[in-house]
């Protein structure tokens, strides 16, 4: 019968959350180390775990698509799923991006910054939970949704004052313009995690929004 | 008792066109799978016409005065079925009570058998019924709107509900188009004693049945995808009120067009949705059908008047 599909669909989305969750645990637990130890092998190999729990993400995000295509769930249900695995997609891709530019161009920060980076990715990391609580939210408890929202808004505002006032300490400094360049991408791609959280929770508001009749 | 199978061949077209009025948003939008539909559609049309289908025998057996002959009876069952059928073809979804009706005012005018009072019960009834199922949208829009709101449902059990509610009220309308319509595939024939009630029930069920398994799929989904873009919720609230609309003129007796029905429910939607979601197109063709119909049928039992006449069977 078609509610087995249905089951499926919810049991595979809820373990595709959790791994997305085990992506960022595992970003946090690298910029710890980073923070901790600078850029060695040791968060080399924290990087590539971030990696491994963003390839496994992405696998368990493609079996649930092919599931969907198949006939799953109603019609304007399975577009609203489709496009909120897509934007939900985005999070853990920027997660592993973030963590990559670190690993792979073994980038060093002046140590006057380091407060300010970590503000920055504590903030991200926190606009991730809070629009993964709007997922949680929408599918437990509609009604309770846009005010859910709301927080994720004002988390991406308090990132993006963060990335301007690092991006303002970059540029009055004596380095050369490639540093700075270097130092202003990092910003941007962390600050990108808040930007998708913040597009995640719009997606999550309108499903809330369209049952409403 | 040969002339029966023109009743019986009026059957399948009836199943095979009107199926798509209450399975046909639901197939065409996948929201049902087509043979789920067809099934239960074919099992609770025989419900209705074994358990309230004889209302409407009366009617019909009133509109000629019972004076005409088994070989017109045949005349109109077979002009209304090859109707249909025609439109079936061109995946127009069009009334079979308005086929019947057709083809046997012009028995009536032929034979001077006609009375207009039940005619006029009978137009009048097919006025009411789209603008029945539209006020029924309305109503059943807000009412379970306002329920489903109240419930505030996940993504997933809004699902189960409304496919289920799909299933539900499909059903129920497959129960209502047997109670009502089976008299347009056997009435004819309860009037000239050739068949008894339970028999015209039990024979006109099974054919729609026929029809509605092998032949239904086309309409359902011109019906569904091409009249309006209706998501699950209107769907199901259309889909109710063309059911209960039908329903209630099983009870009252008259044969009505689940056609009309649907389209009247359809358009409520578009009322409430704002009438650009209503495809001009698709309904001109509609509307095209509905008139045609009638005249088509006429036309055809015409022919078989003239022809039973030259061969002396009049």
């Amino acid at each position: 019968m078609f509610w087995d599909k249905t089951r499926r669909v919810e049991t595979m989305l809820s373990d595709y959350f959790e791994r997305c969750d085990t992506c960022f645990e595992q970003f946090e637990r690298a910029f710890e180390m980073y923070f901790d130890t600078g850029p060695n092998e040791a968060f080399d190999a924290a990087v590539q775990e971030v990696h491994r729990a963003e390839a496994a993400s992405d696998d368990l995000r493609r079996e649930i698509e092919y599931l969907l295509y198949g006939k799953a769930l109603l019609p304007e249900s399975r577009g609203d799923l489709l496009g909120l695995l897509e934007t939900f997609d985005k999070l853990p891709n920027i997660a592993e991006t973030v963590a990559f530019l670190f690993s792979c161009q073994h980038m060093v920060l002046p140590d006057d910054l380091h407060s300010a980076y970590q503000d920055l990715l504590r903030v991200n990391v926190e606009s991730y939970r809070l629009a993964r609580h709007t997922v949680d939210t929408v599918m437990t408890n509609p009604k309770a949704t846009l005010h859910v929202t709301k927080a994720v808004e004002h988390k991406e505002s308090e990132s993006d004052r963060l990335e301007r006032d690092l991006i303002r300490s970059i540029y009055s400094r004596d380095i050369s313009m490639g540093d700075k360049l270097g130092l202003k991408e990092a910003v941007l791609l962390i600050g990108a995690i808040s930007d998708r959280a913040e597009r995640l929770a719009d997606r999550v508001a309108i499903i809330a929004i369209k049952r409403q009749i | 008792m040969w002339q029966v199978l023109s009743g019986l061949f009026l059957g399948w077209s009836l199943g095979s066109n009107d199926a798509s009025n209450v399975f046909g948003t639901a197939v065409a939008s996948r929201m049902v799978r087509f043979w789920t539909a067809a099934v239960l559609c074919s099992a609770f049309v025989i419900l209705g016409a074994m358990l309230e289908g004889d209302a409407g025998m009366e009617t019909y057996a009133q509109l000629l005065d019972n004076k005409s002959s088994p070989n017109l009876a045949f005349a109109v069952g077979l002009a209304a079925a090859i109707t249909v059928t025609g439109m079936s073809y061109l995946a127009l979804p069009v009334s079979t009570s308005q086929a019947v009706v057709g083809a046997m005012v012009l028995v009536g005018v032929m034979e001077s058998t006609l009375d207009t009072g039940s005619l006029t019960k009978v137009v009048l009834c097919w006025v009411g019924t789209p603008i029945g199922a539209a006020g029924c949208t309305v109503v059943f829009y807000f009412v379970l709107g306002k329920l489903m709101n109240r419930a505030n449902l996940t993504m997933f059990t809004y699902d189960r509900y409304i496919r289920w509610g799909l299933i539900a009220a499909g059903s129920y309308g497959a129960y209502a188009l047997g109670a009502n319509n089976v008299a347009n595939v056997t009435g004819p024939f309860v009037g000239e004693g050739m068949l008894t009630v339970t028999q015209a029930c039990a024979l006109g069920s099974v054919s729609i049945a026929l029809g509605v398994l092998t032949y239904s799929r086309k309409v359902m989904m011109t019906v569904g995808r091409d009249l309006v873009q209706l998501d699950a919720f209107t769907a199901l609230v259309a889909i109710l009120a063309e059911a209960v609309t039908v329903h209630v003129y099983a009870i009252i007796g008259v044969p009505v067009s689940t056609s009309q029905a649907i389209v009247g429910a359809v358009l409520g939607v578009g009322l409430i949705k704002g009438v650009r979601t209503i495809q001009v197109k698709t309904l001109a063709k509609i509307l095209f059908g509905w008139i045609g119909t009638p005249a088509i049928s006429a036309g055809i039992t015409w022919l078989c008047y003239v022809a039973l006449g030259a061969a002396g069977m009049l």
